[in-house]
């Protein structure tokens, strides 16, 4: 797609402002609109009563979030039991590099890096497309089950790991809902609808999906029977943010981001990336979050999370720079590992960035280059 | 109707306080305040209303975002260095309160990062790939949504979002690309070209 292109359909997508009041300049506005002293009082009494009301729920329900419990496998996909070294740590690459004012290019590879060690390797038995699935697919999730990618993330797998799904768009005529059965590679249509929609989780309650009408309108939360395609009212609280979500704004402290999800933690990114402010990582987890990390943008550590897989080892992620893989456990804290294999810049530009997200469990013994 | 927002986009007069152009508190200087701070803002509302729209995608936002952010940069004029870009450090103010507005509005923030699609304007004309663009949009984090609004929604050049978002021009570009290449998960044709 063409940068002008590409313009012009984010333009089409996110539309244009209707036509608003200019806001008024100078000091605070008399109007009732307009933040008058009372209803700034009202604010304030509402926002130190809501504050009250979390930090009681926190200390009500999560005296301990503190502290995270000690990294316990996904229950998305069979680990292996094993938490020691060496082992070889699935990833996918992404490079990009580009040029001021032009085009850049972008590309995604997978394949392992071995640890300690830390020497990248591209899977040459990556391909997914073998498998059904969104057009475009690219390998997301090593199974070590399945001892192959899945051209799915870690969200879209089931429960057993044996199965993943796929939201295909039909246009105006709705979506439809797909599993893919991996071991017969049966692409079923497990429900459809007239609405436009989206995937939020699949587990042991069933897959839950919110619609909302293609031109607007009130949306619906469904959970589907994965067996059956019964499809059956949801709440809009079981979506699984909304909980964190909550917490991360009690949090306070200034603009956030988040940096990685595998459909049960968040990695919460708290300040912004300009150099020398302090900023800290957050694991977010069913209502509790967990301070990993505090420090300062540019200082020795420098820990610039991208992606989260967690095994046996603990809780997995990239670097924004692709120079490092970072280990967070409870019990030993931070640990980083110098990544060596990335593909040199090629000629010509000025900009070269490459990023490791973890894809999978790291798997005990090393990886040679010729297949997992 | 949105060809004729396209062209009252295109006819939005430039930056008026650019990187060589006359700086805020220079221009301010000699002059009343309040009435030269207007002067000054006001040609920069329309692109602030659009930053704070496309971010939030709610009109009611949009309007509170921008109010406060004209007040704040009231507030804060006594702050501004004489070598600043008041455009991009207006933007920069309307920037941080969306994230502000996202961050504290529990409602704002699930609706953002819910895969629901409720489009702030009905568009009859809206086909499944501006949806599905949307929610790849909205399912950005923070930083990487707004680097792409300025670059491909707003057509900022890297120096004014470096200035946005507190980083050089080359961390800008960077920015850019890595948000490129998170919304090329969900649509793929994204960003190879783009």
């Amino acid at each position: 797609m063409r940068e002008d292109e590409f313009r012009d359909r984010l333009r089409d997508a996110l539309g244009e402002p209707p036509p608003m009041p200019a806001p008024r300049f100078g000091p605070a506005p008399s109007t009732p609109r307009l933040y008058p002293r009372a209803m700034g009082l009202v604010a304030f009494a509402l926002a130190v009563l809501l504050v009250v009301v979390l930090v009681a729920s926190r200390l009500t329900f999560h005296t301990r979030s503190q502290v995270l419990p000690a990294a316990t496998p996904s229950t998305k996909v069979a680990q292996p039991a094993l938490d020691s070294f060496p082992c070889y740590l699935p990833v996918q690459m992404t490079q990009e590099a580009g040029n001021q004012g032009q085009r850049g290019t972008l590309s995604s590879t997978a394949g392992f890096i071995n640890l300690p060690d830390g020497n990248f390797t591209a899977d040459t038995h990556a391909a997914v497309t073998d498998l059904p699935g969104p057009a475009d697919r690219v390998p997301g999730t090593y199974s070590v089950k399945l001892h192959r990618w899945l051209p799915a993330s870690i969200t879209d797998l089931s429960p057993d790991g044996l199965s993943y799904l796929y939201v295909k768009q039909l246009g105006s005529a709705g979506s439809e809902l797909h599993v893919v059965d991996t071991a017969t590679r049966a692409d079923r249509t497990l429900w459809t609808t007239s609405e436009s929609a989206g995937f939020w989780s699949w587990n042991s309650a069933g897959i839950l999906v919110s619609t909302s009408p293609p031109n607007g309108g009130i949306g619906h939360t469904w959970r589907i029977d994965p067996a059956t395609g019964t499809a059956t009212a949801a709440s809009q609280s079981e979506i699984p943010g909304l909980p964190s979500q909550l917490l991360v704004a009690s949090l306070g402290g200034g603009p956030w981001g988040t940096s990685g999800t595998d459909g049960v933690h968040l990695v919460l990114r708290q300040g912004t990336a300009e150099q020398g402010t302090s900023y800290s990582i957050f694991i977010v987890e069913g209502g509790a979050a967990t301070k990993i990390y505090s420090g300062t943008n540019g200082d020795a550590t420098d820990f610039y999370p991208e992606g989260i897989y967690v095994d046996a080892h603990g809780f997995w992620f990239g670097n924004h720079d692709g120079t490092r893989m970072w280990l967070w456990k409870q019990e030993s804290g931070l640990r980083d590992f110098k990544v060596t294999g990335a593909p040199p810049a090629p000629a010509g530009y000025q900009f070269y960035f490459v990023t490791f997200y973890p894809a999978g469990p790291c798997i005990p013994g090393t990886f040679a280059g010729s297949g997992a | 109707m949105r060809e004729t927002a396209r062209g009252e986009r295109n006819e939005l007069p430039p930056p008026r306080i650019g990187k060589d152009g006359v700086t805020a508190r220079g221009a301010i200087a000699g002059a009343d305040a309040d009435d030269m701070f207007e002067a000054l803002v006001a040609p920069l509302v329309p692109a602030a209303q659009r930053l704070a729209f496309a971010m939030l995608q709610n009109q009611h936002d949009c309007e509170d975002v921008v109010q406060e952010a004209a007040f704040k940069a009231w507030r804060a004029l006594p702050k501004l260095q004489d070598d600043s870009n008041l455009r991009a450090w207006f933007l920069k103010i309307v920037a941080n309160e969306c994230r502000q507005r996202r961050r504290s509005r529990w409602w704002s923030v699930v609706k953002f990062a819910s895969p629901r699609d409720e489009p702030a304007l009905a568009q009859s004309d809206e086909n499944e790939a501006s949806l599905d663009l949307r929610r790849a949009v909205r399912n950005l984090p923070d930083e990487m949504r707004l680097a792409i609004v300025l670059r491909y929604y707003m057509d900022s050049s890297f120096d004014e979002i470096g200035a946005v978002l507190g980083v050089s021009a080359p961390a800008a570009k960077a920015r850019v690309h890595r948000a490129l290449v998170r919304l090329r998960v969900e649509i793929p044709e994204v960003s190879d070209d783009a």
